[in-house]
């Protein structure tokens, strides 16, 4: 992706690209190829890209590195501080042990996404010291209980052939269509985990196959025709 | 500074001219209360080692589970039993244990200690000999009974909070149990233990939960937001899953320290702002190095056995003195691995016998006299 940001590939989670469409056929090719190799791929315009791994990544990373820093200072009081950090201790900390040297330029491209998070974090965190302070348990419960619902909803999903479902958009074969497909799709928070472009023969047009969750497929249908797109689609491994 | 003593010098210590001491770690009756995720593993642990299991749970349901998981051999109250885990929230817990101590038909030998994250209030109202207060630093981000396993204790750290009050006996008793179930137990004053805790699990929970509740709140807006936290998010916000009704509780009793702790890191996050937004590279890289640093020397180490000292203390025979050892090895950073009380026959002189690794020895040894304990110290495993 050389215009784009890659993240590390792991179970589940979508190797992200930012998309300056030069040419669809190429980002196509490429899509195909990070499929192959195990990723999801996912399409965001890059200043939301940006905005979005502020929040679930740079801020958490910085927040880390605080907190680890906060506690080895500490520790250097009481030796017995760090022999009590626990699972939960560790989990938190565990990116802080991260290469520091990528970070400044990070923070130099992202400077403001980054400050906007952090404002927000440090806001919230305010809010909890207000709450601990006022012993407001009823709010205490409320953010806490839906902090957990939010925790355990994000689970690893990887879905099973049977889940999936092939949604066939017919398509102009001109540039920057697969980036609004692609973009919209990311939007609705639905997650491509195959796509293929078959063109006619014609040379004119082409039809955008997209194979997507059968949960997903529903919202990703009905939001194509108010793009102008029409679609059908199939469970994967129906005869057509 | 080891001194090692003549080989085949058959006796021990003049003082130490001892006693059979009841074998501390001998499989008993175990009564819990509260059959949860910690009461539950507690049972799991013991009924391993050969210990017979009641408890109850302020839900029936939950008791009868754990009784089906293997985690307790009887559903029911044990008055009999010599070793009591109360395993309730906090602030049902000190009812409980002024229960056992308060009637005649408890075993009036019985040892009582509990598993609550905040120490202070509670046990300065319970307030008893045989009350050992402790809270072991496990956990799962995984609700109750479910996460329940009789190996969630090896290799974690289990704080106990002896005072000046503490029974030794009892002490001993609860720390060598916990010891068979893989805990490494620490001993620590009850406000110091309250003032760490909300620095590496208190404060950490709650950061937790407000980054998770913060990006979730964003990902409405944006519903690919979630679809990108990867690893190192996943890790972060891990323990904000965990049962939020805990939390009130422990809150309230340690609201002092949370909110001093939450003042520092929010002040601390304030700086890595500014950092940022003044572009300020090499105070950033500066507080990242020591950060990524720190945090690799958070490894477990596991001595080797004969890496092992034995340290014998002699002590006068009175209340206070064990707290006072115990908890000074913990500032120190000394973790002990093993600890024996003997009497003397006398009676009013004993020796307290601490293991620890060799690295952390000399520390201890060179620390006690200040405190007004002389001490000696082997290998382990010498002949003595």
């Amino acid at each position: 992706m050389s215009d784009g940001h890659t993240q590390t590939v792991s179970g589940g989670v979508p190797l992200v690209g930012t998309l300056r469409v030069p040419g669809d056929k190429s980002i196509s090719h490429r899509a195909l190829l990070l499929a192959a190799i195990g990723a999801n791929v996912m399409a965001l315009a890059p200043a939301q890209h940006d905005a979005l791994v502020a929040v679930v990544s740079h801020v958490p990373h910085l927040t880390a590195a605080t907190l680890m820093d906060l506690a080895s200072g500490l520790g250097e009081e009481n030796a017995a501080l760090l022999q009590l950090a626990a699972g939960g201790f560790r989990d938190m900390t565990r990116i802080a042990a991260g290469q520091p040297s990528i970070w400044p330029d990070i923070c130099e491209d992202n400077a403001e996404a980054i400050v906007d998070t952090l404002d927000l974090l440090i806001e919230a965190l305010t809010g909890m010291r207000r709450r601990v302070a006022d012993h407001d348990h009823q709010s205490l419960l409320e953010i806490l209980g839906r902090a957990s619902a939010a925790r355990r909803a994000l689970v690893d999903h990887v879905p099973r052939p049977e889940e999936l479902v092939e949604v066939r958009i017919p398509v102009p074969d001109r540039t920057g269509v697969l980036a609004e497909v692609t973009t919209l799709v990311t939007e609705l928070g639905v997650n491509i985990v195959d796509l293929e472009i078959a063109h006619s023969v014609e040379g004119d047009r082409g039809v955008l196959v997209l194979v997507v969750d059968s949960q997903s497929a529903p919202t990703l249908v009905s939001a194509l025709p108010q793009r102008g797109y029409r679609s059908t689609s199939n469970p994967v491994g129906t005869t057509r | 500074m080891t001194i090692s003593r003549p080989e085949g010098a058959g006796s021990r210590d003049p003082g130490e001219g001892s006693t059979a001491e009841e074998d501390l770690t001998a499989p008993g009756r175990a009564m819990i209360f509260g059959t949860g995720l910690i009461g539950g593993s507690v049972g799991m642990a013991l009924r391993e080692q050969g210990w017979q299991v009641s408890g109850v749970d302020a839900v029936d349901q939950v008791a009868a589970r754990a009784l089906q998981m293997g985690a307790l051999s009887d559903a029911g109250i044990d008055r009999e039993a010599d070793l009591v885990v109360v395993a309730t929230p906090v602030h049902a817990a000190r009812e409980i244990i002024v229960g056992v101590f308060g009637s005649p038909e408890w075993n009036r030998r019985a040892v009582v200690t509990d598993v609550g994250g905040v120490k202070g209030p509670l046990v300065a109202s319970v307030d008893h000999p045989r009350f050992v207060g402790g809270h072991p630093m496990a956990g799962s981000e995984q609700v109750g009974l479910d996460g329940a396993s009789g190996e969630l204790f090896i290799g974690a750290t289990w704080v106990l909070t002896p005072t000046a009050l503490t029974d030794p006996a009892a002490y001993a008793k609860v720390r060598n149990v916990l010891a068979t179930i893989g805990a490494n137990v620490m001993a620590l004053a009850p406000a110091q233990h309250d003032a760490l805790v909300a620095v590496v699990s208190h404060v950490p929970h709650l950061t937790a939960a407000t980054l998770m509740d913060l990006a979730s709140s964003l990902g409405e807006e944006n519903a690919a937001l979630l679809q990108l936290a990867a690893g190192g998010f996943r890790d972060m916000t891990r323990i904000a899953a965990g049962q939020p009704s805990i939390w009130p509780d422990i809150c309230e009793d340690n609201a002092e320290a949370i909110v001093e702790t939450l003042d520092l890191l929010i002040d601390a996050l304030g700086g890595m702002r500014r950092r940022v937004a003044d572009h300020d590279h090499q105070s950033l890289l500066e507080i990242l190095g020591r950060a990524s640093a720190a945090r690799r020397a958070l490894v477990d180490h596991v001595p080797r056995p004969e890496e092992l000292v034995e340290v014998r203390i002699p002590v006068p025979d009175r209340a206070g003195v064990l707290a006072e050892i115990t908890t000074l090895a913990a500032e120190l950073g000394i973790n002990i691995l093993d600890l024996e009380i003997a009497h003397s026959v006398e009676g009013d002189r004993g020796v307290l016998v601490l293991v620890v690794d060799s690295l952390s020895a000399p520390t201890l040894v060179s620390a006690l006299p200040q405190r007004g304990y002389p001490s000696t110290s082997n290998p382990v495993g010498t002949t003595r």
